[in-house]
């Protein structure tokens, strides 16, 4: 408090400060519950895009095993080398109430049997479900990727969006408040002091004038004796 | 390898009785069925025992410098193969010479294949070395020259192929005739054309439609059978238009001409695919797998009729070159069933996955 000046424009200025502090304070937990809703939103699709995750590996694991089995493994290492268009990922960016969270997407994830490089003669059908299954696990990569990054930035923003309105609630506009409240208290003293100062001021003179009209009263019969009488 | 394609016709007088009598010695050593259900039920490390107990431990020992655990395995298996198709080279003689060399030829198809493959992706040349299977001193010195660094990418191995000259140039016009129906070739139609003209081949080798060479002709022509409805079953599933499948397929098959693929190819479901093979010899052997919608369970009961195909040749022929087809066919089944069980027990894959995967 020692360095609050307790003037009116410092009264005007913390008050201001207060409304902003609460406006701030409601728009932030505005904030926080529409990215909570968000959160809550996404979450479930994140755990199914998991467990699907976990499903696809499963399978393409599967279905690689199968096809080394059959195939061997040579023979599906020089199949791998046949590869002609790379998957790529772009990751672009969205807002999702201020959040800026990447939009990631795949191209050339999905190829058709013929874009895949191998021949179809010389090949079994083993290796197309080993190939589709791995193509649609990088696709669920790619999807995962999305929204688990999405989930974290979310987290992230919740996190210290909460902080702040915390900060706000607890600490900014209490201190505000109380700075308000003290130079209210000092301003009203001060005030108390100047009507005090000014009754002291008042009576005084009013006891000066009383006296002046004492001493004015006792002065005239004097006067009227030492007039002779006609 | 290629030095040996395109043999002029044996004129010599084949050894058939001595021949067939060879590999009726070596079929008997295969491993029996009750073998491979036995290796179901064992563990990967007593699999791998009994592995080294047959016909393997010699390659095992030679390479277990280089490789180990399953690798190790599956690379004693190949090389155990490849020296089989060496021996069997090895005793056969005149007519018989010619057809089991046309009818091994796809193994160097298929390192040419693996060739283009690993320039195309530029892999090293110790790496590419590692996925072919190389059977003598000839062919390691013909693909070395294709592997060689200066040698880059598949403009690379074709220019060589055309350089080398020679009996290359099957090789190398097969996939000039590939740049030929599509100005952009992609890798698979320089496969695909590779597989076709081992085919071509095969029947122009074939095609006297007299004595020994009948009922090879007769095998050959269900296998193509079979290689196209598997072709035409796949481009079918992944919805591609006939106009992408019609130029793959390697016709010349027995039982289905390009209108039967065709049909096949716009049949509505699996179930009108069976009733559109119950006409052919292979129906009524692919109708359970149809009815499971799985294309690699069809692909299993396919190779699996071609191997009882070939053996009912066999039998009907027993002083031809069959017999002989027949035990190559069966060597290869035994190798793949014997990764099969080693791989599958490996992943961890349970009994009923692996038994359906072997061809027995």
């Amino acid at each position: 408090m020692a360095d609050i000046v307790p003037t009116r424009s410092a009264l005007i200025d913390t008050k201001r400060k207060i409304k902003l502090s609460q406006t701030g304070h409601k728009l932030l937990k505005m904030k926080r519950d529409g990215l909570m809703y968000e959160l809550f939103e996404l979450l479930p699709k994140v755990k199914d895009i998991r467990k699907n995750l976990v499903t696809h590996y499963n399978s393409a694991q599967g279905k690689m095993a199968v096809a080394q089995a059959i195939e061997g493994r040579i023979n599906i290492k020089s199949i791998a080398h046949t590869q002609q268009l790379v998957p790529t990922v772009k990751v672009g960016e969205k807002n999702i109430m201020g959040v800026v969270v990447p939009s990631v997407t795949g191209e050339a994830v999905r190829k058709t049997l013929t874009e895949r490089g191998y021949g179809i003669i010389g090949t079994s059908p083993q290796i197309d479900d080993v190939v589709d299954s791995f193509e649609m696990l990088v696709e669920e990569i790619i999807k995962a990727a999305e929204l688990e990054t999405t989930l974290k930035r979310l987290l992230e923003e919740i996190d210290k969006t909460k902080r702040r309105v915390n900060a706000l609630e607890f600490k900014v506009i209490p201190d505000l408040e109380a700075a308000r409240d003290y130079i209210l208290l000092r301003l009203e003293e001060m005030e108390r002091e100047s009507i005090f100062g000014l009754k002291k001021i008042k009576e005084k003179a009013r006891r000066r004038a009383k006296e002046e009209a004492a001493a004015r009263a006792a002065a005239l019969p004097e006067a009227e004796a030492a007039v002779p009488a006609r | 390898m290629g030095l040996r394609l395109f043999r002029k016709t044996t004129t010599g007088t084949s050894n058939y009785a001595y021949a067939t009598a060879r590999v009726r010695a070596k079929k008997a050593k295969l491993l029996p069925r009750e073998t491979y259900l036995k290796m179901l039920k064992i563990s990967l490390a007593e699999v791998t025992q009994v592995i080294r107990d047959t016909d393997y431990q010699e390659q095992v020992d030679a390479l277990s410098s280089k490789f180990e655990g399953i690798d190790l395995i599956e690379g004693a298996l190949n090389v155990n193969e490849e020296q089989t198709y060496s021996q069997v080279r090895g005793f056969v003689e005149g007519e018989a010479k010619e057809l089991v060399g046309a009818f091994l030829d796809r193994h160097d198809f298929q390192d040419i294949k693996v060739v283009l493959r690993g320039k195309h992706y530029g892999a090293s040349q110790e790496e590419i070395m590692k996925e072919l299977l190389i059977e003598d001193r000839e062919e390691f010195d013909f693909l070395r020259r294709l592997l060689a660094d200066d040698v880059k990418g598949v403009d690379g191995v074709i220019e060589m192929l055309g350089e080398m000259g020679g009996k290359a140039r099957v090789y190398h016009s097969a996939l000039k005739r590939a740049e030929e129906r599509r100005a952009e070739a992609t890798l698979s139609d320089y496969e695909d054309e590779l597989d076709r003209t081992y085919y071509q081949n095969l029947l122009e080798v074939v095609r006297a439609d007299t004595g020994a060479k009948k009922p090879f002709r007769r095998f050959i022509e269900k296998e193509i059978d079979i290689v196209d409805l598997l072709a035409v079953l796949r481009y079918r599933r992944a919805q591609l238009p006939w106009d992408e499948v019609e130029p793959v397929l390697v016709r010349g098959g027995r039982d289905l001409d390009i209108g039967d693929l065709r049909r096949i190819y716009e049949a509505p479901s699996l179930d009108d695919v069976a009733t559109e093979l119950h006409a052919t010899s292979i129906g009524d052997d692919l109708d359970a797998a149809l009815a499971t919608g799985s294309l690699s369970r069809v692909d299993i009961a396919a190779r699996t009729h071609l191997m009882d195909s070939a053996s009912g040749f066999s039998h009907m022929n027993p002083l031809s070159v069959l017999p002989i087809i027949d035990y190559l066919l069966r060597k290869r089944t035994e190798v793949r069933n014997l990764r099969a069980i080693a791989r599958g027990k490996q992943a961890g894959l349970d009994e009923e996955t692996i038994q359906d995967m072997l061809i027995i």
